[in-house]
């Protein structure tokens, strides 16, 4: 490994559920040096408690305030903003004040003028922004985009994908509150007493997948939301998406959350214990050509069936090679780009993710008028 | 349109990746019908590559094996090569297995051959049983199909899911023909090897980088062809053999 000066990185939160894999992938990773984290003490008894390990944050300078954290650590290269929805934008504006890079999670806001003040911020401070969107990494996506490209298929005329996850509200309860997870409470729509905020929110993959696969965007889309599973929600939990690229392509998309989890949390949460169902998160796509058709799993169809502990649960868990780790290669080029003061070119950059946020935006209109929602 | 990235691509593609460099010269060579595995060779010598316990899925039950089910108490595994793989290399892969997903040495081998087929009992030095059903009879160039399962006392871990007979693949992509064209890009490092290939360049990519006890491999092969003779040694004198 050629020599590099480590990354000093903070972590602003913790509640989005990613932010743990990037935290191991930090403190792990020669080329970061964890410096300071800010997280509530709700969270960190949490954290503590899954990790089983009551020194978790001992190393690092702990805050319970986001400002609090930059202000004493002027040294930070990176902060990795973890917040709830409604936190990123003061998360945001931290790290363009103080020059601090920064990793957004999928839903940097859904309030289009808190995202033009993001793009702004961005470009006015000049720091290096990237979007922690896993989907992208997978190699199946890749395989799917080059065989449409090269014309296997014909002319694509549908396609249909799902993401499908458990609602992780009982141990992330910011999940299951409108004004955390959306920015606001907004009801779905009149005579309903759900909130924008729910599986479509926390599953904005597949649009983005539906862009970059077919290269095109969305014309029109049409929502139609399904009474809860869980009575406790109030957000929506089941929802269908049809719609239709500019392109021509028409596309059905499913990002429900379908799979039941376990109403529990802390140290069932640290056996990673998440489902009922036996595979937690479900990515599944399909392409209807002219000349043919695809039917692809792009979540990691290598997996291992296992019965474990005490009550048998069924499990069935995709295995990768222990060589790497998509988080860890995605943070270790942001990482060379900040050292090396480099262009950095993102997979998704600010500016092109906006169009995602405006599409889910789009599909809860569709919700709340009953009616196609044009782009 | 297949995947026909070679090895040593997927081997240069991990170095490049990792900002890493190898540190040493290396070569990596694939097994010809009569040898038992993959090799590399360093610095001229030819060193056994036991790939699979890079293999995700196998890996995880052996680490399994030995953590969520309890403690095992036993395993089988269960599949087909193809026949210019041969019975003696799926026989040497899968003996290494046995005893990893165990965490045991072999006592007793009782085995009957016939041809391109093998079925096999191991009893382990601790106890646990291993068995071994294999045969060489895919067609050339086609996938491995084997099961590998170990039971414990608080569950079980396979690497084929329930009512799954053969892998899962990630594309599957109908056009001219009527079975599909099938792709499983493993991950966007190793894009456009097959899943063997990509497993065998992390092996590789491990030994290069000096994360493999090459002396263990070393001793492994030593054990696992002297397992091998006792297998046949079973078949032909109709009794089970005593290590």
């Amino acid at each position: 490994m050629l020599k590099f000066k480590p990354i000093k990185v903070g972590v602003m939160g913790f509640k989005n559920g990613h932010v743990t894999g990037m935290f191991d992938a930090v403190r792990s990773n020669p080329m970061f040096e964890m410096v300071a984290v800010s997280l509530d003490a709700e969270r960190r008894n949490l954290l503590e408690e899954r990790y089983g390990d009551a020194h978790l944050f001992d190393k690092y300078d702990v805050f319970y305030n986001d400002a609090e954290m930059v202000k004493a650590h002027p040294e930070l290269e990176l902060c990795i903003c973890g917040g709830s929805n409604a936190e990123h934008i003061s998360q945001f504006r931290l790290c363009a004040e103080n020059k601090i890079n920064a990793i957004m999670m999928k839903v940097p806001t859904l309030d289009m003028a808190e995202y033009d003040e993001m793009l702004r911020l961005e470009k006015e401070s000049g720091i290096k922004v990237c979007i922690e969107l896993e989907m992208r990494w997978y190699a199946a996506v890749e395989r799917v985009k080059e065989l449409i490209k090269n014309g296997e298929l014909g002319e694509i005329t549908s396609i249909n994908a799902l993401n499908y996850s458990h609602f992780p509200l009982w141990w992330n309860h910011w999940m299951n509150d409108p004004q955390e997870i959306y920015g606001k409470a907004t009801l779905l729509r009149k005579g309903d007493k759900r909130f924008r905020g729910g599986a479509m929110t926390d599953h904005p993959h597949l649009f983005d997948l539906m862009r970059y696969i077919t290269g095109s965007e969305f014309e029109s889309v049409y929502a139609e939301v399904a009474p809860n599973m869980r009575e406790s929600a109030a957000v929506e939990d089941m929802i269908y998406v049809i719609g239709k690229m500019k392109n021509g392509v028409i596309v059905s998309l499913d990002p429900s959350y379908a799979n039941r989890e376990f109403e529990q949390s802390n140290v069932i949460y640290a056996k990673d214990r998440l489902s009922h169902y036996p595979k937690s998160v479900q990515v599944e796509l399909s392409v209807c050509g002219t000349k043919g058709g695809i039917i692809s799993d792009l979540y990691n169809p290598n997996t291992t069936e296992q019965l474990r502990f005490e009550d048998y649960e069924y499990r069935v868990n995709p295995r990768f090679y222990d060589i790497s780790g998509t988080r860890k290669l995605y943070m270790e080029d942001f990482a060379r780009a900040i050292r090396n003061n480099s262009e950095y070119k993102p997979e998704v950059s600010m500016a092109e993710h906006k169009k995602t946020m405006q599409v889910i935006n789009a599909c809860y209109e569709s919700v709340r008028t009953g009616k196609r929602g044009n782009l | 349109m297949e995947n026909n990235k070679s090895v040593k691509y997927g081997v240069l593609s991990l170095l490049k990746k990792n900002e890493t460099d190898s540190a040493t010269t290396w070569e990596y060579v694939k097994k010809a019908q009569s040898d038992l595995t993959d090799c590399v060779i360093i610095g001229g010598k030819k060193y056994p590559l036991l790939y699979w316990r890079c293999d995700p899925q196998i890996e995880a039950v052996a680490r399994n094996a030995k953590n969520n089910i309890g403690g095992s108490v036993s395993a089988k595994i269960s599949g087909m090569v193809s026949r210019d793989y041969g019975i003696e290399a799926f026989l040497y892969k899968e003996l290494d297995i046995a005893e990893w997903i165990l965490d045991s040495e072999i006592k007793k081998i009782t085995a009957y051959v016939n041809k391109n087929a093998i079925n096999a009992t191991l009893l382990m030095k601790n106890g646990k049983v291993a068995a071994l059903e294999l045969g060489a009879t895919l067609p050339y160039g086609a996938e491995e199909q084997t099961r590998h399962t170990a039971w414990g006392k608080q569950g079980l871990e396979s690497t084929r899911v329930v009512s799954t007979k053969i892998r899962p693949q990630s594309v599957y992509m109908f056009t001219d023909r009527q079975e599909p064209y099938v792709f499983n890009d493993a991950t966007k490092e190793l894009y456009g090897l097959t899943l063997a290939d990509a497993t065998a360049a992390v092996a590789v990519f491990k030994i290069i980088t000096g994360n493999t006890d090459l002396t263990f491999n070393e001793e492994r092969d030593k054990k696992l062809r002297y397992y091998i003779e006792k297998v046949y040694e079973s078949d032909k004198t109709q009794k089970s053999i005593e290590l």
